[in-house]
């Protein structure tokens, strides 16, 4: 009966239906990004334990060299990436040099342990990278000094001559968004916008060899090389005055990724990095976290203004409701008249208010999953880092509030059918 | 005495205790336009299955005694028995569960339900009873179909003609085989070729369910149907069961 009273008024059940629908899906839709969100972020932050950088901005230096997001605070030395090999709760070390993009890709070097070494956090020991396609290449950083030293004594020494070195293992994103499949060659642009305007480095030309699989990280995104093939290129010799080393010196790294040993170690040298005047440690796991602490607010902003919205428009089906029953004053005499007791027309009254309640509920869910999908497909395109919105059964039980809601708010016009006298009601039809 | 359902003719009866209405020294008092007015009757009897008709002038308080018998109002005084059962000495919640049960209206306006169709509206008049609820929608059915409306179930109140709607109202009062069928001027609404028909169908279809019928008009013609007819207001009512 409940269902038939809606039906017979479908544009203000359905436009009452929305407005709730509408705040619910806000308040559920904003809830489920910023958990999908951090956890995504967090993921792809697990791919070492810590980061080294220059000194700066510890965030800075996480978004640039684990999200590829931005500019690095300066360089470090390859110096320090040999001390760090060294050290005793080291697992390993993988030196690291960001900044050119291709056709938007961000071009990265990275030494071959790269891809034997990082662990993408899954519980336990974590998934390894896998190739879809093709092989890594094989160019150990430690001859890179004596390539470099080669083309530097000048003469007829020219890059193209070590073809083993211009080689490139290219994210699943990166592959299909440049083309870049193995066997495809590409010359790497310059500067962090690629486009029209980048200087182009006509005597380099890299190959794929190979492609690696989705991970849903920023990993997708990037192009790899190996990570002295920027010292190698012309515009990054080093000259007179960059020749000094430091956070200016084009030969130096972006960042080393860490992974330690847990507890003391870890603390250990963390410490040590960052009581170094050359160099800082960032934890990516530490720097995500407060990093979604901020946003933590914006996102309670957000939800306490969606509740709002879902209030505002629990009182207009109330209102909507309310205006019916004068009209309907008929319709309850006629039932009391049938035999409905009192308390039988308030719980009708309450359904419908309910029923429109749960409606707007359920197609706030709907709603509120396409606007997550939207959103996190743009955070993949934009950073590569994958959301997996999934309804949780946290959403569940918010339509069993918003329908909760509804039908304690319908009581108000629904004390009005209770009060419905039928006799008088009746007679005065005549 | 406890209520056991209508008199013999129909599957659902076992015998209705005589009266099948009894009022006695009843008292009641109502505000309408500004003025009071005030019903008193002494003493109603009406036998099973027998068909009266209440006649007085406007504000005599016919509705209000149908009303009384039916269980929407509680006298003032007074006392008031249908089928057994003490309806002054019941809570509101029992009186609508009476009236559900044992109860029909036929009101002169018919109080149709627009958002349902003529079936439905039909089976309304047994939602509301745990009795028979099971297989409502059959009896709701076939009652049409003996009505001549076996063409025109699925069709809601606006499509139907006023005398299609009173066989409807008439219909929904009688669906669940009440006790007491309870009509307020019935064929008020209907030009006259129409309210013989339709007066014949209430009287017929009354006898054929066993209902005892309590009809309150203001058209002698109509209340020559009956068998016999009660005058309240300035007349006065006659002791029980003389002649009108």
């Amino acid at each position: 009966m409940v269902l038939r009273n809606l039906r017979r008024r479908p544009l203000a059940t359905g436009l009452t239906s929305v407005s709730v629908a509408l705040g619910v899906a806000l308040f559920a839709a904003v809830g489920a990004l910023r958990h999908a969100a951090e956890h995504g972020f967090q993921r792809s932050a697990g791919i070492c334990d810590q980061v080294v950088g220059a000194k700066g901005s510890p965030l800075q230096l996480v978004l640039s060299s684990i999200y590829y997001l931005g500019a690095s605070p300066g360089n470090v030395s390859w110096d320090l990436w040999r001390e760090l090999r060294t050290w005793k709760g080291v697992r390993w070390a993988v030196p690291v040099a960001i900044g050119d993009t291709h056709r938007g890709y961000r071009v990265v070097g990275v030494s071959d342990e790269f891809f034997s070494r990082v662990r993408l956090p899954n519980g336990g020991e974590g998934d390894p990278l896998r190739l879809a396609e093709g092989r890594v290449f094989d160019y150990p950083p430690e001859r890179f000094e004596a390539l470099a030293a080669e083309l530097d004594a000048g003469g007829d020494a020219h890059l193209e001559d070590h073809p083993e070195v211009l080689r490139a293992v290219v994210g699943a994103e990166a592959a299909a968004g440049a083309g870049l499949r193995v066997g495809a060659r590409f010359a790497p642009a310059h500067g962090l916008e690629g486009g029209a305007a980048a200087e182009r480095h006509a005597e380099a030309e890299v190959e794929v060899v190979g492609v690696l699989e989705p991970t849903g990280t920023p990993i997708d995104r990037a192009v790899f090389v190996p990570v002295g093939l920027y010292h190698l290129l012309a515009g990054h010799r080093p000259t007179a005055e960059t020749a000094t080393g430091g956070a200016r010196d084009p030969r130096g790294l972006s960042a080393i990724y860490l992974r330690t040993v847990p507890g003391m170690y870890q603390i250990r040298i963390w410490r040590r990095l960052n009581d170094r005047l050359d160099a800082q440690s960032a934890r990516p796991v530490d720097e995500v976290r407060k990093l979604f602490r901020l946003v933590g607010g914006l996102d309670l902003a957000l939800r306490a203004i969606s509740a709002l919205v879902v209030v505002v428009a629990v009182a207009g089906v109330v209102a909507a409701l309310t205006n019916t029953m004068a009209a309907r004053r008929r319709e309850f005499a006629v039932l009391r008249a049938l035999g409905a007791r009192r308390r039988t027309l308030l719980g009708l009254v309450t359904a419908e208010s309910a029923a429109i309640a749960f409606l707007g509920g359920v197609l706030g869910l709907v709603l509120a999953g396409v606007l997550a999908a939207v959103a996190s497909e743009y955070v993949r395109r934009n950073t590569g880092v994958a959301l997996s919105v999934l309804p949780r059964p946290a959403d569940l039980a918010l339509v069993g509030a918003v329908t909760l809601a509804g039908a304690l708010a319908g009581l108000l016009p629904a004390v009005r059918a209770y009060r419905t006298e039928p006799a008088r009601v009746l007679a005065s039809q005549l | 005495m406890t209520w056991r359902g209508s008199s013999a003719g129909t599957p659902y009866s076992t015998p209705v205790p005589e009266p099948a209405i009894l009022v006695e020294d009843a008292v009641k008092r109502w505000r309408s336009g500004g003025e009071v007015h005030e019903l008193r009757l002494p003493r109603l009897e009406v036998a099973p299955g027998e068909r009266v008709a209440l006649m007085g002038a406007s504000g005599s308080g016919k509705t209000t005694l149908l009303n009384l018998v039916g269980g929407l109002l509680t006298p003032d005084a007074g006392r008031v028995v249908v089928a057994g059962v003490e309806v002054t000495a019941l809570g509101e919640a029992a009186r609508d569960r009476f009236r559900a049960e044992h109860v029909g209206y036929l009101f002169q306006t018919f109080h149709l339900l627009d958002g349902y169709t003529a079936l439905e509206n039909v089976e309304l008049g047994a939602a509301f009873t745990r009795r028979l609820r099971r297989g409502a929608r059959e009896r709701a059915e076939a009652l049409l179909r003996r009505l001549g409306l076996g063409e025109r179930l699925h069709h809601p109140p606006s499509r139907l003609s006023i005398g299609q709607q009173a066989r409807v109202a008439l219909a929904r009062a009688l669906v669940d085989h009440p006790a007491v069928l309870l009509a307020d001027e019935p064929t008020g609404a209907l030009d006259e070729a129409s309210a013989a028909v339709v007066l014949e169908l209430v009287l017929d279809s009354a006898a054929e369910v066993g209902a005892t019928v309590l009809c309150a008009t203001h058209d002698p013609e109509v209340a020559a149907a009956f068998d016999r007819t009660v005058h309240l207001g300035a007349a006065g009512p006659p002791p029980s069961r003389s002649g009108s």
